[in-house]
């Protein structure tokens, strides 16, 4: 094999392979990302832990003899990063991988890259297709609420829900649940999947690391209900779905609403912060006392102190108190603009909150109770 | 020696071989005798006499070979609720004669030793232990110096029923130079070895050593003890127990087992006291690891973390499960169980789960409710899970219904 690489096309492809591969395997050709040049089908970086893989296209390849080559990670990040040439050469022989710039060469081992387990391309006929920037704002929207450590339930990722005309993800960890819908659109009908996908947490990350223009169109399948693969503008990523049952959320939210307060996602954000300074791990919780016209947050922590915060609020109607940590509505609130009106929907302090916005996104909240 | 130029140091309280000494107070008949206290199942000798020490048994050695060394010997087995009993008594006297006690370990304590108008610290420390072995019956050796690890090795070398203040420098470094490095509590094997190519194998090479080369060898927990052992206290007493950052309950089977359900029995028991230990300190747990010993030498561990932090004996046996699932070699005699609960937050603040059904959750808590309430009335284990059943022998023999680990408040295991 002999290529001239763009060292900047090849960066930012290795940026995103790298990101797949692990520190340490017991099978030691995962620990390095393969190169694929090929004049026809254009030249591919690849990288994968076998649950997750990606297919990155690599721009400004020069093919003097096509093939492909394992790369060591670490020492082609090193080299792609400190050198200061416009294009590397690349040539690999029997026993040799050689990079060379203009004033460096390096000379590395090589592996037979037939042993690079294959990562799926998108070979789906039928999918679904959504703008780039609705399933980022799916990913961020959600995948905080996740819990990696669950053992009960497949709570670390995030459940895909597909229809016609939109996607829903869902994500929780048993003490908040996130929801968000996003128009879409299918091509050539794709199946309902079986069973209620869950895309890991890993692969969420790499998929939203990867949608960069908000407007560019995304295709997204389910594979025979197992794996699931995202195809945007230059990369192509394959997830193993996460084993095991997502609950049964739809009961989670509550009903018989009492009171619906309209709110702003940014001021209210900056109040939660503010109260959440005087908190501590014994005492964690923050009491929002919605009355009419001002929301009251306050907090108290021994021997840290307490805090009283102020919040105008439209509203008017009963007052309704109720204690949350902190943590979890500062969680969702970081992922919405400042201006995004949210409507918190509340029944008293021992049932959960819902906060809605108008563009489909629900998160649902358990208080926090002092009741044993 | 007995200076009276410094009124306030720090004590050492230590009980001489205190199970045994223990065991004689309710029973004068084995005064004078080797006796050995037994522990788990009456497999090992977990404490004994002098005179039984004289006879060339060692702790922890097990019944079979001790009754070899020993045959004369006489071998009762533990009665932790007893010994605390005895601690507590002990532990009040201590209390009458410092202003400040720690409860250290069962039988050991140190205290904030303050003298008399007119007395010297020589006196206050035979006033302690003579106080102790007049009122309650246990004998006692009681060391004072500067610091507490100096305190420490004073009643050491003053073992048995002693008393003895040491407090100007010489006397500290004469006493320095004849004890090994490894008589200091926090320097074992792998510490003395770090030291030893430097010269370092006393107490006093170590009291001399440069402070530095100690930190680099030691860390900060060995520049702690250089300081102490220069007579700089820098080490706290403390009377009130920090708050745990990890609780266990488990420890040996006495007779291993690799019958899954005798196992899953072990598992449910260790639970049940996990949770006593957990409500009586206020926390929950959203973490929960078991870890398995078997008589291979192999271990194995599992760990869950818990959606919601809690107590609740349905929540955390629905973690231990595949925990156990997981820690298990079948077919392979297992020795020890632990269950170890991590991440402890107070009980006070806690969010539902979104996922535990309103039912679910009032009925698990009336349940939890009514064991503590029944075994409160009628005694520790009177209600408790079926898969306990499979242990009757356990549950047989009162010996079992109290351990260390449930002696509670002391900073030391």
């Amino acid at each position: 094999m002999r290529a001239f690489c763009n060292r900047d096309g090849l960066l930012s492809a290795f940026a995103m392979v790298s990101g797949v591969v692990p520190a340490r395997s017991p099978k030691p050709i995962l620990q390095n990302v393969k190169l694929i040049v090929d004049e026809e089908d254009g030249s591919v970086l690849m990288g994968t832990d076998l649950e997750v893989g990606i297919r990155h296209r690599v721009l400004g390849v020069r093919i003097e003899q096509p093939g492909a080559v394992i790369l060591p990670t670490v020492h082609i990040g090193s080299i792609l990063r400190t050198s200061g040439d416009q294009e590397l050469e690349i040539i690999t022989d029997d026993d040799h991988l050689i990079v060379r710039g203009q004033h460096a060469e390096f000379t590395l081992p090589i592996e037979d890259a037939s042993l690079f387990p294959e990562v799926p391309d998108f070979a789906a006929t039928s999918y679904h297709v959504i703008p780039a920037g609705n399933l980022k704002k799916l990913i961020r929207r959600t995948i905080f609420a996740t819990d990696l450590e669950s053992a009960r339930y497949a709570l670390g990722g995030v459940l895909i829900e597909l229809t016609a005309e939109s996607i829903a993800m869902v994500g929780t960890d048993g003490r908040r649940l996130a929801r968000m819908v996003a128009t879409a659109a299918v091509e050539n009908d794709p199946p309902a999947p079986a069973g209620t996908p869950v895309i890991p947490v890993k692969a969420l990350k790499l998929i939203e690391r990867n949608l960069v223009d908000d407007e560019v169109l995304v295709h997204l399948a389910i594979q025979s209900g197992t794996a699931v693969l995202v195809r945007t503008e230059s990369a192509v990523i394959y997830s193993r779905l996460v084993e095991g049952r997502f609950p049964r959320y739809q009961d989670v939210f509550p009903a018989n609403i009492e009171v619906k307060i309209p709110l702003e996602a940014g001021r209210l954000r900056l109040a939660v912060e503010q109260a959440s300074i005087v908190t501590s791990d014994e005492s964690r919780g923050v009491d929002f006392q919605f009355s009419s016209g001002v929301l009251k947050l306050s907090s108290q922590a021994a021997d840290v102190g307490s805090s009283h915060v102020d919040l105008p609020i439209t509203y008017e109607g009963k007052p309704v108190g109720i204690t949350f940590d902190p943590r979890y509505l500062i969680d969702a609130l970081k992922t919405l603009d400042d201006a995004t009106p949210v409507t918190a929907e509340l029944i008293d302090s021992k049932n959960a909150a819902v906060f809605k916005t108008t563009d489909h996104y629900t998160y649902v909240v358990m208080p926090l109770t002092r009741e044993r | 020696m007995t200076a009276r130029v410094r009124s306030t140091a720090v004590g050492h309280l230590d009980a001489d071989c205190f199970y045994v000494s223990a065991e004689r107070v309710r029973d004068g008949f084995l005064r004078d005798k080797p006796v050995g206290v037994l522990g788990n199942q009456g497999a090992c000798v977990i404490a004994k006499s002098y005179e039984m020490k004289a006879a060339g048994v060692k702790t922890g050695e097990p019944i079979w070979e001790a009754l070899v060394k020993c045959p004369e010997g006489i071998y009762v087995k533990r009665d932790f609720r007893w010994y605390e009993v005895l601690s507590r008594r002990m532990l009040d006297v201590a209390r009458e004669l410092s202003p400040r006690v720690e409860y250290y370990s069962i039988d050991e304590f140190f205290f904030q030793a303050v003298t008399g108008s007119g007395q010297t610290l020589q006196e206050l420390a035979l006033a302690i232990r003579d106080r102790i072995w007049d009122r309650i019956g246990v004998p006692v050796t009681v060391g004072i110096a500067r610091t507490r690890t100096l305190a420490k090795l004073i009643s050491d070398a003053a073992k048995p029923f002693g008393a003895l203040a040491v407090i100007d420098r010489e006397a500290e470094e004469k006493l320095l130079a004849g004890r090994p490095v490894t008589e200091i509590t926090g320097i074992a094997g792998r510490r003395a070895a770090r030291l030893a190519p430097w010269g370092i194998t006393t107490c006093l090479d170590l009291a001399r050593a440069d402070r530095r080369q100690v930190r680099s060898l030691l860390t900060a927990t060995g520049e702690a003890l250089w300081w102490e052992l220069n007579g700089d206290a820098v080490q706290a007493i403390h009377t009130r127990r920090p708050a745990h950052k990890v609780l266990s309950r488990g420890g040996s089977f006495g007779e291993s087992t690799a019958r899954p359900v005798v196992l899953y029995a072990w598992l449910v028991r260790n639970l049940e006291r996990l949770i006593e230990e957990l409500r009586f300190h206020g926390v929950t747990t959203g973490k929960l690891t078991v870890a398995i010993q078997y008589k291979t030498g192999h271990a194995g561990a599992g760990q869950r973390a818990l959606p919601v932090p809690s107590d609740r004996f349905d929540l955390l046996l629905e973690a231990a499960r595949p925990c156990l699932r997981k820690a298990w070699l079948p077919g392979v005699q297992a020795s020890h169980m632990h269950l170890i609960a991590e991440d402890l937050s107070a009980r006070g603040q806690y969010a539902l789960d979104l996922f535990d059904p309103p039912q679910r959750r009032a009925r698990a808590e009336a349940v939890a409710l009514l064991k503590e309430q029944v075994n409160d009335r009628h005694g520790r284990f009177a209600l408790r899970s079926a898969a306990t059943l499979h242990l009757p022998a356990i549950y047989r023999d009162v010996a079992n219904a109290y351990d260390i680990c449930d002696i509670r408040g002391k900073i030391c295991f």
